[in-house]
Order: structure tokens, then C-alpha cells, then sequence
């Protein structure tokens, strides 16, 4: 026998991936998109698809690779380069150094199909693309002699991408309503960039239908567009297994600030647990995160408050009459404040904030001002409890210990109650600020309704708010008087045994 | 007065394949006949000049392995060389004598272009 070679320059099986450049998607895909396939990336107008492809096309000559972006019939190359200005990703040092425009309009409407692969054939080859992102393909569809010679040319331009080991992204400007033809279903991948309206707001979605070789996240996943270009924020419950996170491994304590309080909790909360301040407004709830991640400035045990309400300058005026120094803090690195309306980003995308800068701060406290910011940023009510359980858990696993408030429709009775059905049994640790009304004189009581895995002291002490923050009484007796005074008044103040039913 | 162009035939059921490859190496300068399984191919070697055979494994009537083993027992053939691919059967396949390069589909045309042109010793 002659001699008999096994060339291949890499092994086409292994699915070797592309990394996107799109911030979410990855985690989306489960690792990018597979060298030499081809996805359609279709969507309304306004959705995002001439930024999604450009993104893709300067993420990959960035990450080394050569790009081009073809265009059928689409908007003027002048034209989306500058809409794509003020993008971050974009570097006009790599146009026509790595990425090239062209237009293909012509040969497809002068040789039909047959031409518009050739030029495809062409670029390929000539630029030496390893990513090619065809722009309008409605066109295509339109030119075509029959369906029959649409699904001839997709299947060919498949078998060129994988011979040329050339990724092709199409964009169409259609839904996946529309979905039916051969491109949908030749195609390794499917995605679809598309609006969702909830009263008033609108949310942008990104969703995989398909995806051939790998276990993509299904449903949709929200998105937004800013000067970052495209970022996907992948549902939490998906990325993160809550129910998969272990309970606080040691007994190290994380001091909350409060001196009583402490000594209540014997000790501090457990490191890594989670807890929920329930209170009506004005109980102190916010008081008390800032005694706690004060706490862990002294400690050396950066924390990060992550806010609705309060604005960073109440937020320091508010600290600083209780003498803490959160702008010195903040500046040493020791504390962090994130601050947003709870009507501005949806909840995935709150929940990348809230990872990243933990990530970027390094935290180990973490105090989130409220509960009912994320209650109000999902649009469905039904996902705060999955997301938060996912949430949590992910904090667990960080070993960040964690102080939720939440607000409760009283200030104390019986039919106090937590807003998200089935908090309560998800965190480790429950604490209550109540308060009542005795002699026309406001008494505010706490008591450590639950601390899993530690014993505590189950009396109520009364509380108060001091220019120096929050002072515990030492004992039991003054929060036995108001309790007492309180039963013999309004129905209303009567202490609830255990709300939520904890 | 240049050289005619050196005639490649394809051989392979899959369209897109077959097609394709043409289309890249009608790219590269070569001429290009194709052929649709083993029996197409010795018809279309009794009516051209080829001087390679790309052809697909796997195929019905005839497959790549029992054309080659026809191409060896034709005295006007047995020269020729014959570069194979395969979806289904790895490297290890026995290969018939003539059989210069194996490549596993899909077929990176990159390494594909290499092996033609080492087979037809052009640059």
C-alpha cells in the first residue's frame, strides 16, 4: 500500500467552541457557539440583531480569529458602524484588520442562490473568515426559485461552514412564529431576540430553541442593551441549584454590630447563613444592616449593600448620624453600595449585579434593602421565591452571610406577615422589629424568631434608636411591660406567636 | 501556454458534500467532474481523464472501498490516486493499495487541499 495519511488539522467532532463575546450567552449555550456551524439569530426590528452580530464579529477578531459581515439587503455599512459607536466593543482599529464589511446583494439577485454562495465561497476564502455573520437573509428566501432550492442553498452553505471550518451566524428579521421554513430547521442552532411586555414595562429576551450538541438553558432569558453591547442575563434558578447548597459548615460566628443583639443570637449569626429582618416600615431594619456591615468594616470583612430606597447620599447621611463612615469605607474598599430603582433592571439582570459585585468587592457581608425591590423587578410573581432560593443558595456557597429586610403590611399583631410566601423557611435565621403604641409612646421590640443549627435566646427585648444606632436592652423585662401593656390595649398590637408561620 | 488544470473526480451520495467540495476545488484551479456512488464513477472514468478520485466511504450500488479495488484490477486505473472520506468508519478501515489520504467527515477543507495537491504533486 501507499503511503496513507490521516490529515486533519483538528478533530471536527470535538466541538470546539467559540466563546461569544456576549456577556450571558455562554452560560446560555453552555460554552459558546460550535466552530463551523451555522445559527440563524432572528428577531423583530429593534431587537438587537445587527448589535448582536456586530458584537460577535468584534469579540472574535479580538479573541484572534477573522470576521466579516455580509450584508443582502440591510442597512448601509456606514450606518450600522456608526450606531455601533458608542458600543465599547467596538474598535474601528479592526475594520478591515480582521473584520471586513461586504455587501452580496448583488450576486444574489444577478445568480439567484448559485451566486450568492460563490460570493459566499469567495469572502470565505479570501478574507480567510473563521466568522462570517450574513445580515438580511429575508432576501435569500425572497430570491429563491422555490423552497426547494432555499433548503438546497442553506444545506450547501452548512457544508461550506463545516469545511471551511467558517461559523456562520444569519440574521432574519422574523419570529419564531415564522419559524417553518428550511433554514429553521437545517440550522445547528436557533435563537430568538424578542420583546416582553408586562403593563407598562418591556423587558428584551434572548431564547435558545435550539442549540444541536449541547443541554442550552431552555425558556427565555432577559437581556439588555447598553454601552456594554448585548448582555444576556440567564434565568438564576437555571445557572444556580439552590436546593443543591449545603447549610453553614462551621460554627464561626459573624457578628451583627448590636452588641444584645449578639448575645441574643449567642454569638452572632452562623457564618454563611442567611437572615431576614422582618419589620414594619420605620422599625430599623436599615439601621440594622448598616450596624452589620459596619461590624464587618472593623472586622476587615467587606460588605456590600445592595439597595432600592435609600440613595447613596441618604444612605451616608443616615450612617454618619449613627457615626459609622461609609464614604471612608467605601473609598478603603471595605464597603460597597449598589443602588438602583427596583423599576429599572429586571431580576436576572439585578441578580448579574449583585454576583459581580461581590465578586469584584471580594464581600463577605451582604445586606439587600429589600426584599421588595426584587419583588417588584420580576415580572412574573411566581419566580421571586425560585429566584431567591437560587439566589440564596449561591450566597451560601460563597460563604457570604447575608441580612435580608423585609417589610411587613404591620407594625405587630397577629396578622403581621412576610410579603414572598415561603422566605421564612428558606433562610437560616429570622429576626423581628415590631413595634407598639403604649401610653401614646411608640416601644420597638426584637426577638430572634428562628436560628437554625444554633440555640438562641427566644425572649423579645426592647429596642431603641439612638444617635448612635440601635441599642438592645440587656434583658427581657422592659419588652415583658410593653408586651403586657400592649395585650391590654388594641387589639392590634397583640404579638403574633410566629409570622409566616414559622 | 499554461498547463490544463489537473481533472478531480468527486465521488459522494451526499449533495451537499459533493457539491460543496466541488465548488472549493473549482476554487482552487482544478477541473471538476463528480459522480453520485462507485458505478457513476467508473462510467464517467471510462469518458474523462481523471487524474485523482476523491471519493466517499460509504455509498450505494458501490461503495468507495470495492471502486478503488475495481480501479486496482483495471490495468488504465491502477495509478491513480484516491483520497477517501468517511462519516461512519474511522482511519483504521482497511484501505485498498491506491488509497493515499483518509480523512473522518466532515472534511476540513484546509487539510483536504493539501492532500490533493500532494497526490497530484502540484504546489
Amino acid at each position: 500500500m501507499s503511503e496513507t495519511e490521516t490529515a486533519q488539522d483538528i478533530d471536527p467532532w470535538a466541538m470546539e467552541r467559540m466563546p461569544t463575546g456576549v456577556g450571558g450567552l455562554d452560560e446560555v449555550v453552555r460554552g459558546g457557539l460550535v466552530r463551523g456551524a451555522i445559527y440563524l439569530v432572528m428577531g423583530r426590528p429593534g431587537t438587537g440583531k445587527t448589535t448582536i452580530g456586530n458584537q460577535l464579529c468584534f469579540a472574535h477578531v479580538a479573541a484572534g480569529g477573522r470576521a466579516t459581515y455580509m450584508t443582502l439587503l440591510a442597512e448601509a455599512h456606514a450606518t450600522i458602524l456608526k450606531n455601533l459607536q458608542n458600543m465599547k466593543f467596538f474598535d474601528p482599529s479592526r475594520i478591515n484588520n480582521g473584520l471586513s464589511y461586504v455587501g452580496a446583494y448583488r450576486a444574489l439577485r444577478d445568480e439567484k442562490l448559485h451566486g450568492l454562495l460563490e460570493r459566499i465561497r469567495r469572502v470565505i476564502m479570501d478574507e480567510k473568515a473563521t466568522l462570517l455573520v450574513i445580515d438580511g437573509v429575508s432576501p435569500a428566501r425572497a430570491l429563491a426559485e422555490s423552497d426547494l432550492a432555499l433548503k438546497e442553498f442553506v444545506i450547501e452553505l452548512q457544508m461550506l461552514s463545516v469545511m471551511t471550518n467558517c461559523t456562520t451566524v444569519l440574521l432574519a428579521n422574523m419570529t419564531a412564529e415564522d419559524a417553518n421554513g428550511p433554514e429553521h430547521t437545517m440550522v445547528d442552532g436557533l435563537i430568538e431576540l424578542s420583546f416582553e411586555h408586562h403593563r407598562r414595562r418591556t423587558l428584551r429576551t434572548i431564547q435558545v430553541l435550539k442549540f444541536r450538541g449541547t443541554r442550552h438553558l431552555l425558556g427565555r432569558h432577559e437581556l439588555s442593551i447598553d454601552q456594554n453591547g448585548i448582555t444576556v442575563h440567564p434565568r438564576f434558578e437555571e445557572l444556580f441549584d439552590g436546593s443543591a447548597c449545603p447549610a453553614p459548615a462551621s460554627d464561626d460566628r459573624v457578628r451583627t454590630g448590636v452588641h444584645e443583639l449578639d448575645g441574643m443570637l449567642h454569638g452572632g449569626f452562623l457564618r454563611g447563613s442567611t437572615s431576614v429582618a422582618l419589620g414594619f416600615s420605620g422599625s430599623g431594619k436599615t439601621s440594622l444592616g448598616l450596624h452589620f456591615l459596619h461590624s464587618g468594616i472593623v472586622a476587615k470583612e467587606p460588605g456590600v449593600l445592595f439597595g432600592f430606597y435609600e440613595s447613596p447620599e441618604r444612605l451616608h447621611q443616615s450612617a454618619a448620624r449613627m457615626g459609622f463612615d461609609l464614604r471612608k469605607a467605601q473609598a478603603e474598599g471595605h464597603f460597597s453600595h449598589v443602588w438602583q430603582p427596583s423599576y429599572e433592571f429586571a431580576l436576572d439582570e439585578l441578580g448579574t449585579r449583585l454576583l459581580s459585585e461581590l465578586e469584584r468587592t471580594r464581600a463577605k457581608r451582604l445586606v439587600i434593602d429589600s426584599l421588595d425591590g426584587l419583588r417588584q423587578a420580576a415580572t412574573d410573581p411566581a419566580r421571586t421565591i425560585r429566584f431567591v432560593t437560587a439566589l440564596l443558595g449561591e450566597l451560601r456557597s460563597r460563604q457570604i452571610t447575608t441580612i435580608m429586610t423585609d417589610e411587613t403590611l404591620k407594625p405587630s399583631g397577629p396578622e403581621m406577615e412576610m410579603r414572598v410566601e415561603g422566605i421564612s423557611a428558606l433562610v437560616e435565621n429570622l429576626l423581628l422589629l415590631e413595634y407598639m403604641t403604649t401610653d401614646s409612646k411608640l416601644r420597638r421590640l426584637v426577638s430572634v424568631v428562628k436560628q437554625r443549627a444554633s440555640s438562641h435566646d427566644d425572649t423579645a427585648r426592647e429596642f431603641f434608636i439612638t444617635n448612635h444606632g440601635l441599642q438592645v436592652a440587656p434583658d427581657a423585662r422592659s419588652a415583658a411591660e410593653v408586651v403586657a401593656e400592649a395585650e391590654d390595649g388594641a387589639p392590634h398590637n397583640r404579638r403574633p406567636r410566629t409570622p409566616d408561620g414559622v | 501556454m499554461a498547463d490544463s488544470p489537473k481533472t478531480v473526480l468527486i465521488i459522494d451520495d451526499e449533495f451537499a458534500s459533493l457539491e460543496v467540495m466541488a465548488l472549493l476545488l473549482k476554487s482552487e484551479g482544478f477541473a471538476v467532474l463528480t459522480a453520485g456512488d462507485g458505478e457513476e464513477a467508473l462510467d464517467v472514468l471510462e469518458q474523462h481523464p481523471v487524474n485523482l478520485v476523491v471519493t466517499d466511504f460509504k455509498m450505494p450500488r458501490m461503495d468507495g472501498g470495492e471502486l478503488c479495488l475495481r480501479l486496482l484490477a483495471d490495468e488504465r486505473f491502477r495509478a491513480l490516486p484516491v483520497i477517501m472520506a468517511s462519516a461512519t468508519y474511522g482511519a483504521d478501515i482497511p484501505k485498498p493499495l491506491n488509497v493515499v489520504a483518509f480523512f473522518s467527515k466532515p472534511v476540513l477543507f484546509s487539510a483536504l487541499i493539501v492532500a490533493v495537491r500532494k497526490a497530484l504533486k502540484s504546489p
